[in-house]
Order: structure tokens, then C-alpha cells, then sequence
């Protein structure tokens, strides 16, 4: 052992007697004159003696590594340094599935505690000779590094290319079938007698703890969902896994929770419209009460932008904390922080009191409604549907590192490419994908295409706001007077009025620069629905792709958008909770308009409905494939199912599909 | 969301090749997509309005429910010039970006 490997790793308590190099294929004997029996040697020796015994200064390039970006940079160095040593042994696997995960992941993780407990040693040394700071931070900081993901490094590392591989069986999709709905009722029905405590295991209590989700993570509600949804995974045979299992009951909280909540700022919110002098921000505060915190449209006026033009109402620090929903623009903490004060306390803390008021109170609507076991049942038999991509697109935008550190990445090639800004979200994205087993089941073409989407949507989203920002900054200077109307018409205040925001002013700005680009911007979207002659040009390069004529897409013109939202949402409802369904002429019809709804994003404000009325699309895609035969139902796109109904409309089936 | 920008944006993901892309990140994509058009178009509109028109602006949507989409396009048809061809030129450059982009991703 070199001296240098003594300073990074420090000294070995004892030496290890040395282990034959493994060759997974060589054969030991043969049958005439078999070797004296021995105990044949772990899979993983190999792993341990390349951790063990290379010199870190040649293998690991400790600078280097020191040196990378981030944390996923760093998992990608180690598992390509030990993919290439196991290269150079030519040890050959021949899957993943006979390979020891336990016992590699306890080498990787005492691996990983070596490296800490020599960066702590090197740190300190050069601490002692005034080289870098000893400070906490600094030290937290660079023991943090060695963190290794064992199972995402495993997996490289066993593969062929170096490239991650899904080596585990595919998860079959859980399905959604009456009888998994029908069990989960039973499950779910409350079992609290009047005038008694509510037992421990009841999902009534399950539920009032998701009101505090993910604020606070209750044993009770993961235990309890953990319990029922294994139960079931059980008895209708879907292979989900403890990690699976549990994804799902998190879902089912979030769910849960979002409904709940939904509810209670709606009510604060309409509450706080009565309230409201200002008229603008007054029906731009109802408009968000009636539309729902998710609704689509509220997405274009978010709460958290209204709540900012509403005068500062809901600057609570715990809001935002917990609020990740509202899209509060990044950096707006720090100058909450800058300017906090007691009376901004006091005002948080009485809308905090009134808030948890409300959701104490539509907790106890949910559990006390009639649909109580239904919408619980509906909640995670829809979850386990999902059970794989609903919420990458937010985590995904959550961890673009955008404008941050560069760095390197592996190509499928094997060569390295530099990372740089600008193609650093689609690295991040595909990071993303490679990591997330529930993408294991995507052919490689939809692989690419969803990299591709994500990273040009979330490219297209940074660019929109970087030239809003612009704009606004441009008008301050061309038409000043514009722009004092726009300070005046977002904030609701007269800007020559004494007013804290003005006080804040990057703060405000980005906030009205928001609302009202995406006012008008939704405004404008409701005038293009209604010309009789919008259509758009074709893009040359394009050709007719890009005509977008406006045929029967003016649905919405003569009726105020809530009111036609709240009819459809109705509509909808009425369609999806009726007890049977017939494929006639009128049931087609209904299908697709429920498609729709969903499809536009009418529903999203109400999760429960949403829940439901996915439910009943899929009933009716797994009845018309057993009763037709169309054996790529799954993969009908919206056109190709609507088609398939024309020919089933046709032939004028009816049958009853059982009650959802 | 509105019918006309959704189907915009329907229509730029499959010119763009990726409507094999899973459904679920599709109508994800879709939305921010949706929300993107909304603020450049809005943006668009900054640019034309002067400061009588954004108080004219602020009248229309101080109702109860969301302006008609009727009074929206005579309000928008009135004080923007060529108002029709500028949203097309807006929504053009948005789908130029976009396809060359995933041309670029392809390569």
C-alpha cells in the first residue's frame, strides 16, 4: 500500500488474506477428476478487492473527483472507475440477476465511509497547514461526496456498456380492475362508532394525518396504506415491490392532502375576495377560488402570484415552504427574509390560524361524506395505476440545475462529452429518465422522445421568462407610463403611495411582470377562440403540419369560461358516477367527452373527479378490448381510439359495463 | 387553457416528431407548454398596448368570470394592428424555435 493511499484511505486495521480473482465463467475441475470441493467464491470479491487495493491516486484521481459538479456527476465517475476496473479483470456477468445487491451495496457503502474518513483526515491536515478552511461547512460539504447510490452505480457497473441498464424484471403495470376497486371499498369503510375515539388502524385516521402531508410524514397514514395496498397487491397478484408499494401510498397522500387543501384555500381565498378593496385583485382572487388551485388556467394566474399582487396577505415563510405548487419564482425567500417584518408576522399568523381552521374542516367534510370509502378506494386505485411517471415533469423542473456548474457526462459511446449550460437540461433530463426504474418499460424511442419533449418544454419555459423579464425592464424605460399602469394595475396600489413592495422592487416586479403577461396572455388565448377566421400560417420549414385552423374549437365563445368550465366538470360527473354505461351513439359521445374534459385539463382542479372520470376511461378502454379484440388498446393515441369507437359506434354494441 | 392554444400545442409536439413520447408526459409537456404560448403572447401584448389600453385592459377582466372570448378579440382586434398576423408571427417564432430545436436534440 502506498503512503499516499495510507493518507486518503487511512491505514487498514488488518490485511485481508487475498481472494482469488474471480472469472465467473471459468470452470473449477471437471467431472472425471473433480477438485477437492471448496468454498466457491462470492460474486462480489472482485468488487471489494478493486475498492480495497488500488491506489486511490492512479484509480479514482481524487481531485478530479472533488472536483465534480454534483452528486450524480460523482455517481456516474465511481460507477464508470469500477465498470472499467472489472473491464481490465474481464470478469464477466451474464445478467443481474444472480448478482449479490446486499453484499455489493455493503462493500460500496463501507467503500464510500472510507473515502469520508480519509477526506476528513486530508481535509484537516491541510486545515492544520493553512491551505483551506476548517470551517463546519466546508467539512459537511466535502464529507457529503463520498455518498455513494449503490444501486445505481451497481447497475452500471454490471452492465455491459457501462451504460445503465434495466437488469431487474419489468414491473408489470398494476391494473385497474372492479374487483381491486370493490376490495379497496371494503377496506376503506370506517369502522368509528358514534361517541367513540376513532381506532388507531381506521382510515378515517389514515386521512385526518394527510391533511399535514408532506409537512409532516405520519407512520399512521404510511402504515395504514402500506398495509391495505399490500394487501391487495397481494390477493389480485400485481407485482409491486416494498419500494413500489410505498410510492403509492405517497401518492395517495399527496392526493389526499391536494383535495383537502384545495378546498381550504378555496374557501380562504373567496373569503379574502370579500375582504379585497381592490377590485382587479378581488376577481382575480375569486376567479382562483372558483377555478380550484390546479385548474390549467389557474396555472396562467397562480396563486402564489396572486397572493403576491393581493399586497403581500400570504407572505408566510411556512406558506411558501410547504406551498411548492404556488411556482413562487426563485429568489423571492431571500427577499421575503431581507424585509420581514412583525407585521407581516402578525398577518401570516392570522391567516395561517384561518387556514388550518378550514382544513380541519374540509378533513372532516372528506371523512364525514357518504363517498368517504369510495373516494379513498378511487384515490389509490388510481395511484397505483400512475404508479410510475404523473410527477416527473415537476421534479424534473425542480432539479434543473439551469445557469449552475458544468461537468462531464458519458455518452452511450463510452466517450466523454463536456457538459455545458446550454445543453445541460437535457443531461439533467436524461439523468433523470436513466434513473428512474419506472422508465425501464419505455422503448427506446419513447425514451428519446421524452427526453426530448422535457427538454424543450422546460428550455422553451426558462426562455418565456427570461423575455417577460426583459420586456418589462424595456418598458420602464421606453413607455414609463405603461409601466407605472402595470405596477398600478398588478400590485393594486397607486405607485406613488408610500408601499413596502416598492421597497422590494425586483421582488414585485417579477411577480406583476408575471400576472399581467399571463393575463393578458389568457385573454388573448379566449379572443383566438372565438375568430371566425384565426387560423395560423403555415410554417415553411413545416408545411401543412402547422395549419391550425380554427375549426370547432370555438366551444367556449358566448359562455363566461367558469361558468362553461363548472357545466362541463358537471357534465362530467353525472357521466362518470352513474351506475351503468351503454356503447350506443350517446355512450360514444360521452366517452369522448369525458376524454376531453380530461385531456384539456378541465378536471385537474378537482382531483377526486379527475380520479374518477381516468377510472371510467379505462373501463371503458379494457371493455371495448375484451369485447373487440383490439390488441394495442394501450397504445391508442386520442385520434386512434376515437376511430376504433367510430367502427365500435358502428356496429351498434351495447353492452353494460358494471358500475365503476 | 384555451381550445386554440391547446391544439397549437398538440400540433407542435407532433410536428416535432415526439408524439411517440408517453402519454403522461405528453399532457404534462403539454400544459407548461400551453402556459409558455399564454405568457409570450401576453408578452406580445405588453409590447403593443399603451397605457390607456391597459386600463381599458384592466376594465375587461374586472368582472365577476373571465371577459367573453367575443369581447376579448374586439378588444385585442382594436388596439393591436395586424393584431391577427402578430399573433401568428408569435406563434410562429415559438414553433420554429421548437422544431429546429428538436432537430438539433436529434443530430
Amino acid at each position: 500500500m502506498s503512503l499516499f493511499h495510507e493518507h486518503i484511505f487511512g491505514k487498514k486495521p488488518s490485511e485481508k488474506p487475498p481472494v482469488p480473482e474471480v472469472q465467473l465463467d471459468q470452470p473449477v475441475g471437471d467431472e472425471d477428476n473433480p477438485e477437492p470441493e471448496q468454498p466457491k467464491p462470492e460474486r462480489v470479491y472482485w468488487l471489494r478487492e478493486v475498492v480495497e487495493r488500488r491506489a486511490i491516486e492512479d484509480q479514482l484521481c481524487l481531485d478530479e473527483f472533488l472536483n465534480l459538479p454534483d452528486y450524480n456527476a460523482r455517481q456516474e465517475y465511481l460507477a464508470r472507475w469500477i465498470f472499467e476496473e472489472r473491464q481490465k479483470k474481464n470478469i464477466q456477468l451474464a445478467d443481474g440477476q444472480s448478482w449479490d445487491w446486499q453484499k455489493a451495496g455493503e462493500i460500496l457503502e463501507e467503500f464510500a465511509e472510507q473515502i469520508a474518513r480519509n477526506l476528513q483526515q486530508k481535509a484537516e491536515k491541510e486545515a492544520r497547514a493553512g491551505i483551506v478552511s476548517a470551517s463546519k461547512d466546508f467539512m459537511k460539504e466535502k464529507l457529503s461526496y463520498p455518498e455513494i447510490d449503490v444501486e445505481f452505480v451497481q447497475r452500471r457497473m454490471l452492465s455491459s456498456s457501462g451504460n445503465l441498464e434495466f437488469d431487474t424484471p419489468r414491473q408489470a403495470a398494476p391494473y385497474q380492475s372492479q374487483t381491486i376497486i370493490e376490495s379497496l371499498r371494503y377496506l376503506f369503510q370506517p369502522y368509528q362508532k358514534p361517541g367513540q375515539e376513532v381506532a388507531e388502524d381506521d382510515p378515517i385516521r389514515a386521512v385526518e394525518a394527510c391533511k399535514k402531508y408532506p409537512v409532516e410524514k405520519t407512520a399512521q397514514i404510511e402504515d395504514f396504506l402500506i398495509r391495505t395496498i399490500s394487501q391487495i397487491a397481494k390477493s389480485e397478484a400485481l407485482k409491486l415491490d416494498r419500494i413500489q408499494i410505498s410510492q403509492v401510498a405517497h401518492e395517495v397522500c399527496q392526493t389526499i392532502n391536494t383535495i383537502i387543501q384545495n378546498q381550504a384555500e378555496s374557501q380562504l381565498l373567496k373569503e379574502t375576495a370579500v375582504r379585497e378593496t381592490r377590485s382587479t385583485v378581488k376577481k382575480a382572487i375569486r376567479w382562483a377560488a372558483e377555478l380550484g388551485t390546479g385548474a390549467a388556467l389557474t396555472s396562467s394566474l397562480s396563486f402564489g402570484q396572486l397572493a403576491l399582487a393581493a399586497g403581500g396577505l400570504f407572505l408566510g415563510r411556512k406558506i411558501f415552504e410547504a406551498k411548492k405548487i404556488f411556482g413562487i419564482p426563485l429568489g423571492i425567500q431571500d427577499k421575503i427574509d431581507e424585509h420581514w417584518t412583525k407585521k407581516d408576522e402578525a398577518k401570516v399568523e392570522t391567516f395561517e390560524e384561518r387556514l388550518t381552521e378550514l382544513t380541519d374542516e374540509a378533513t372532516r367534510n372528506f371523512t364525514s361524506s357518504d363517498h368517504f370509502a369510495d373516494d379513498l378506494a378511487f384515490a389509490v386505485s388510481g395511484a397505483l395505476n400512475r404508479q410510475l411517471r404523473e410527477s416527473v415533469v415537476e421534479s424534473l423542473k425542480k432539479e434543473m440545475p439551469v445557469g449552475q456548474s458544468s461537468g462531464w457526462k458519458w455518452k452511450e459511446t463510452g466517450e466523454p462529452v463536456m457538459v455545458t449550460p446550454d445543453n445541460q437540461v437535457y443531461w439533467s433530463v436524461k439523468d433523470k429518465l436513466w434513473q428512474d426504474k419506472n422508465f425501464s418499460n419505455l422503448t427506446d424511442q419513447q425514451k428519446e422522445q421524452a427526453i426530448n419533449l422535457l427538454t424543450l418544454t422546460l428550455t422553451q419555459e426558462d426562455k418565456a421568462r427570461v423575455e417577460a423579464e426583459e420586456v418589462l425592464n424595456l418598458l420602464r424605460e421606453t413607455k414609463p407610463k405603461a409601466y407605472n399602469t402595470i405596477l398600478k394595475f398588478k400590485a393594486g396600489q397607486h405607485p406613488k403611495k408610500p408601499h413596502h413592495s416598492l421597497t422590494m422592487e425586483d421582488f414585485w416586479v417579477r411577480a406583476r411582470s408575471d400576472l399581467i403577461s399571463l393575463s393578458l396572455g389568457a385573454t388573448m388565448g379566449l379572443a383566438l377562440d372565438v375568430s371566425p377566421y384565426f387560423a395560423l400560417a403555415a410554417i415553411p420549414s413545416v408545411g401543412d403540419a402547422y395549419k391550425i385552423i380554427n375549426k370547432g374549437v370555438a366551444k367556449i365563445k358566448e359562455r363566461p369560461l367558469i361558468k362553461e368550465m363548472t357545466a362541463r366538470a358537471n357534465r362530467v360527473k353525472e357521466i362518470v358516477e352513474r351506475d351503468s354505461y351503454f356503447i350506443n351513439d350517446q355512450g360514444v359521445e360521452e366517452l369522448k367527452f369525458v376524454q376531453e374534459q380530461l385531456a384539456l385539463g378541465l378536471l385537474d382542479s378537482q382531483p377526486m373527479l379527475k380520479e374518477k372520470a381516468e377510472n371510467f376511461i379505462r373501463q371503458a378502454r379494457q371493455f371495448l378490448f375484451e369485447e373487440n379484440g383490439l390488441r394495442a388498446i394501450d397504445a391508442l393515441n386520442r385520434q386512434g381510439l376515437e376511430k376504433s369507437l367510430g367502427g365500435i359506434k358502428t356496429s351498434r354494441i351495447q353492452k353494460k359495463i358494471p358500475p365503476a | 387553457m384555451t381550445d386554440t392554444i391547446q391544439q397549437f400545442v398538440q400540433e407542435l409536439i407532433t410536428s416535432a416528431g415526439l408524439e411517440q413520447a408517453p402519454e403522461d408526459i405528453r399532457k404534462a409537456c403539454a400544459e407548461r407548454l400551453a402556459i409558455t404560448v399564454h405568457q409570450k403572447l401576453g408578452v406580445m401584448a405588453l409590447k403593443e398596448l399603451n397605457e390607456q389600453d391597459l386600463n381599458n385592459f384592466e376594465k375587461l377582466i374586472d368582472q365577476d368570470n373571465a371577459p367573453e372570448s367575443k369581447a376579448a378579440w374586439e378588444f385585442f382586434n382594436k388596439r393591436i394592428p395586424n393584431f391577427q398576423k402578430k399573433v401568428e408571427a408569435t406563434l410562429q417564432q415559438l414553433a420554429q424555435e421548437f422544431i429546429q430545436a428538436a432537430v438539433n436534440l436529434r443530430e
